[in-house]
């Protein structure tokens, strides 16, 4: 599998570039691959509508998707969303 | 079509199975009476059992003297006090009736168990069910004791009801004697 | 290096090749690879035996296994050089006598050795342990190194279904089966560590299993919940466990990485985990018929509670972590019984 930074990056800058069109971003935590794990960060520190981001659950999926197109073989996905219940 | 005719040099894969050499199997050549049986029953199998059960008495009835010995373990603290009892019993009698194979893993321990006995050279009687009979000589065969003697019961044997195994009891009981080389 | 296996001269065509290997009855039904000496030296070159050191003696033929024989038969199945050392350690924990080749290389049963490794190892031989470990990944270590373990008992302690051992079906495994365990997911222990070794060595278990017994839910995420159903599963009526005695054999069972993690968080510590295995890993002595009832009675089974364990002790049913993450998954290696699970380092030069 190619858990490897370059991939995971370009996916996290494609929904990045959309998610800073709102004043949000999207931050590469960690991307491991011993546990296939992807760790994501959404921030909403500088985003100026809220509502205008994506919901939690389109945000995953939409994120999950770009992934899944540069990323062969399985991997978790954690996305820390501060709008999403812990 | 291009056809390749040349040939290369392999090496062969295979080991030569164990067994050239083949131990002496030993008879009674006297009466049974007075004679010290021990017999190896597993808990695996009532037929064997009850089967064995008979002999004994039959043993004791012809002025023998028996040794019933039950195993079942094959690894851990249950293996090794069965295989301790089973050298105890090659070590204290003048033969054995060892069984029963009816399975792969336990003809295996049965004929592996008569071994310990004719090691000791002494008589021994391995008893197999017919449908383990060729595994049996295998196994035997390649432990060095390709002419161990196997008695053979017919197959299948746990299933059938008390009446049928006394009569397999007695029919057999004379083969039993035989093969351990009782004289009259 | 003189290697002293007898030379054969074959076709150099794939397809005549194959087919002469059926012939010769070196062949597990699937095309071989040949083993040149070229083949045969590279792989002594990566262990630290001798070719002609004797390894040990497989039954049932009891043929003597020299480590130029095992090397010839690896070549055959593609091991790697660097994944023969990994053959030889399977090899001498199959040999241990309380593995028990003996017997269960001539049982009725299915049973066949089950690789289980540890150790960096697993991902520089490609030994799969993820999506697909017993079957799909197509790893090369997994797929090589397992058929390598089945071709020499084949090849050189002469077992052949229906020959020289009983088995009544015989099971995939028998092709070959070698999976790691993914210890970065594992809440506990690795499978290794807990049985004495350094995280840093690569160990090869070896446990006598009858096959993968698949496991599944997709309507509870309570961790104990689960628990208790994979333990009343593992306890199923004919499992060979009950066939002997309760102290001898394990059961593994691999826990998929997500259920691992809910697992782990009720049980962070692996032998509170097995406690609550074995503590509902039994069923009722009415389950059985009556002449099944007989004999586990006899057998000292039965508790004072008309219970039959599956086992005697917690150690007995082993935790490891593989698989993908779908979750909704476990599976469980039953045991021969007979049998105790042996270890073994991989010694490299």
């Amino acid at each position: 599998m190619n858990l490897d930074d370059p991939a995971v990056a370009a996916a996290v800058d494609e929904i990045g570039r959309f998610l800073r069109a709102d004043g949000a971003d999207l931050l590469l935590v960690e991307a491991n691959p011993k546990t296939a794990r992807i760790h994501l960060r959404l921030v909403l520190d500088t985003v100026g509508c809220e509502e205008c981001v994506l919901p939690p659950a389109e945000l995953r999926e939409t994120i999950t998707d770009a992934l899944q197109r540069r990323v062969t073989g399985e991997f978790e996905l954690w996305l820390d969303d501060p709008r999403a219940p812990a | 079509m291009t056809r390749m005719t040349d040939t290369i040099l392999v090496r062969r894969p295979t080991a030569a199975p164990a067994g050239a050499v083949r131990a002496p199997v030993f008879d009674l050549r006297r009466p049974i009476a007075g004679v010290h049986v021990g017999i190896r029953t597993d808990g695996a199998w009532r037929s064997w059992r009850l089967i064995a059960h008979v002999w004994d008495e039959y043993l004791r009835r012809d002025g023998a003297h028996t040794n019933l010995v039950e195993t079942g373990g094959m690894v851990g603290q249950t293996g090794a006090n069965d295989r301790k009892h089973i050298e105890e019993l090659a070590n204290s009698v003048d033969c054995a009736i060892v069984g029963l194979g009816t399975c792969g893993s336990c003809t295996t321990f049965t004929i592996k168990d008569s071994v310990v006995v004719e090691s000791k050279e002494k008589p021994v009687v391995a008893v197999v069910t017919e449908e383990f009979e060729v595994h049996g000589h295998n196994v035997a065969t390649h432990l060095g004791h390709g002419d161990l003697k196997i008695l053979v019961l017919p197959y299948p044997l746990e299933a059938r009801p008390e009446a049928e195994l006394r009569a397999i009891a007695d029919e057999f009981y004379p083969r039993a004697l035989e093969l351990l080389g009782v004289s009259e | 290096m003189t290697l002293a296996a007898e030379q054969v001269e074959v076709s150099a065509d794939p397809r005549e090749q194959y087919e002469r290997a059926i012939v010769e009855r070196w062949s597990d039904g699937v095309p071989l690879l040949p083993a040149t000496d070229d083949a045969v030296e590279a792989l002594l070159a990566a262990t630290p035996y001798p070719g002609d050191h004797a390894l040990c003696v497989l039954p049932p033929s009891n043929g003597v296994a020299t480590v130029e024989l095992i090397a010839i038969n690896a070549a055959m199945a593609g091991v790697e050089p660097a994944a023969f050392p990994v053959v030889i350690a399977a090899l001498e924990a199959i040999s241990e006598p309380e593995w028990n080749a003996f017997g269960l290389t001539t049982t009725t049963s299915s049973v066949f050795p089950m690789l289980l490794v540890n150790g960096p190892c697993r991902d520089e031989l490609a030994i799969d342990y993820r999506a697909g470990c017993m079957g799909g990944a197509a790893g090369r270590g997994s797929m090589t190194i397992g058929r390598a373990v089945s071709l020499c008992l084949r090849n050189i302690g002469g077992q052949r279904a229906g020959e020289t051992t009983k088995t009544v079906f015989g099971q995939p495994a028998r092709f070959g089966f070698c999976i790691g365990e993914w210890e970065e997911r594992s809440p506990w222990p690795s499978l290794a560590e807990r049985r004495g070794y350094s995280a840093e060595q690569d160990v090869v278990t070896v446990h006598g299993g009858k096959g993968t017994y698949p496991l599944a839910d997709i309507h509870n995420d309570d961790p104990r919940d689960l628990l208790y159903l994979i333990a009343k599963s593992v306890a199923f009526p004919l499992s060979n466990m009950y066939l002997g005695h309760a102290e001898n054999g394990e059961v593994v069972v691999a826990f998929n990485p997500m259920w691992a993690e809910r697992f782990g968080v009720a049980f962070p510590d692996v032998d509170d985990l097995q406690q609550y295995l074995r503590a509902n890993a039994w069923q009722p002595i009415d389950l059985w018929p009556g002449p099944n009832q007989q004999i586990l009675r006899e057998r000292g089974r039965v508790d004072a509670d008309g219970r039959v364990h599956l086992v005697a002790r917690p150690d007995q049913i082993v935790p490891m972590v593989c698989g993908g993450l779908g979750s909704l998954h476990a599976i469980a290696l039953p045991s021969f019984g007979e049998s105790q699970m042996q270890s073994h380092p991989v010694l490299r030069p």
